[in-house]
């Protein structure tokens, strides 16, 4: 339902180690795995003894590819033909912004979905944010919900807090029929979580 | 000279990665779906079936593709960076043999623990259902459980959050899986974003 990025590469309840420990552990995977090529995205659960593999994906992650391919500076098409040519990657260069992104679904999602609810963008909000559309029924009067994930907002900004304004200033006026976790990336649940890591970390 | 990229998938996140790539590439879509974020932004939208190795690879050549970028996990389970590789066109997507560490969760977890990867959590996998309920009862609460194989991202049920230990082998018992992997050992922490794991 949504994902958020902060302005530096960890997130706000993980220390710089914390986070060094992810990529290591994601690189020990790539090098393991012979031949592979793509994207490898691992899923972690922070632990008061560090990151835990939840899971490894063998592509980007829907949401999270939202997240991060707006702030990806380094040009995608140049990372694929060095990958094709077996070329050295490029360094990736990343913008140091924070972004929340979050999926309008229709409501009654994912047991019993309404489908038919034309998708509407407060207009004012519109100009910024990034609007990405998922499984949507393009009509000649606009674009309608089918019984998936419609779509997708994504807000850019300095802080996780700013980006999660406009987002939600972005999807206020479509919440007839959909429905949205209006919670992620909000100051009070962004804290819950550095409160919940530090509370594990004095265990 | 200009890349001619053929981008497979037809969700949010693809239409991120069409977003990432227009400016630099001719950019041309397959997918299930029109999505019509894509379809402003690629030349063209051919709607087929993407776990069809046979169809994507048609549409790669008949578009004169120099790249192939696969979004979802489906088309690479099926072997479609197979197809296209094998017709000539590089696949930015693991072949079927790599998407195992994705499609195969009690694969993933042997593949860890064989090659010393830190931070794989305890696990066991079971080929019978039933060891798998025996397992929740000596082990308690601190589990999570999953089928083994896709599940769309709806396969994992954490014991004490989302479910009881009785839920979980109702669970396990009513899943049309061969295979249970798992459960493992629950951890108490915190995901690195807070995601609706909803397909």
């Amino acid at each position: 339902m949504g994902s958020y990025s902060d302005a530096s590469p960890a997130l706000p309840f993980m220390t710089d180690n914390e986070y060094n420990e992810a990529v290591s552990i994601v690189e020990a995977t790539a090098k393991a795995l012979e031949g592979y090529k793509g994207v490898l995205y691992g899923q972690f659960m922070l632990t008061a003894s560090g990151p835990k593999i939840v899971e490894f994906n063998a592509r980007f992650g829907d949401p999270e590819a939202m997240n991060t391919l707006p702030v990806l500076e380094t040009p995608l098409i140049d990372v694929l033909v060095a990958a094709r040519e077996g070329n050295r990657l490029p360094d990736l260069e990343v913008a140091p912004q924070a972004t929340v992104c979050k999926y309008a679904v229709p409501e009654g999602y994912p047991d019993d979905p309404a489908s038919g609810t034309a998708i509407e963008i407060d207009p004012e909000s519109a100009g910024d944010v990034l609007v990405f559309y998922a499984s949507v029924d393009g009509r000649d009067d606009g674009i309608y919900t089918t019984a998936s994930r419609a779509v997708a907002v994504v807000g850019i900004a300095d802080s996780i807090s700013e980006a999660e304004e406009v987002v939600d200033d972005a999807l206020s006026v479509a919440d007839d029929g959909l429905r949205v976790r209006h919670d992620i990336g909000k100051p009070d649940l962004v804290q819950a979580r550095i409160d919940h890591m530090a509370e594990l970390r004095d265990d | 000279m200009t890349e001619t990229v053929l981008l497979v998938g037809g969700g949010g996140r693809e239409h991120a990665i069409a977003r990432a790539l227009v400016e630099d590439c001719t950019l041309f879509n397959c997918a299930g779906n029109r999505n019509p974020g894509i379809a402003a932004l690629a030349e063209e939208v051919e709607v087929l079936d993407t776990t069809n190795p046979q169809a994507v690879s048609s549409c790669a050549r008949e578009i004169d593709a120099t790249l192939a970028v696969i979004g979802p996990e489906a088309p690479l389970a099926a072997g479609i960076a197979d197809a296209l590789d094998d017709a000539g066109i590089y696949a930015f997507g693991p072949r079927e043999a790599g998407a195992r560490i994705e499609t195969d969760k009690a694969y993933q977890r042997r593949f860890l623990d064989e090659h010393g990867i830190p931070g794989n959590p305890e696990f066991e996998t079971f080929d019978d259902t039933e060891r798998a309920c025996e397992y929740i009862d000596d082990h308690g609460s601190d589990l999570a459980v999953k089928p083994a194989g896709l599940t769309g991202g709806k396969g994992v049920k954490v014991i004490g959050d989302q479910l009881t230990a009785a839920a979980a082998k109702e669970y396990l018992r009513g899943s049309d899986y061969d295979r249970v992997a798992g459960p493992q050992a629950r951890l108490r922490g915190r995901r690195g974003a807070e995601y609706g794991r909803h397909g």
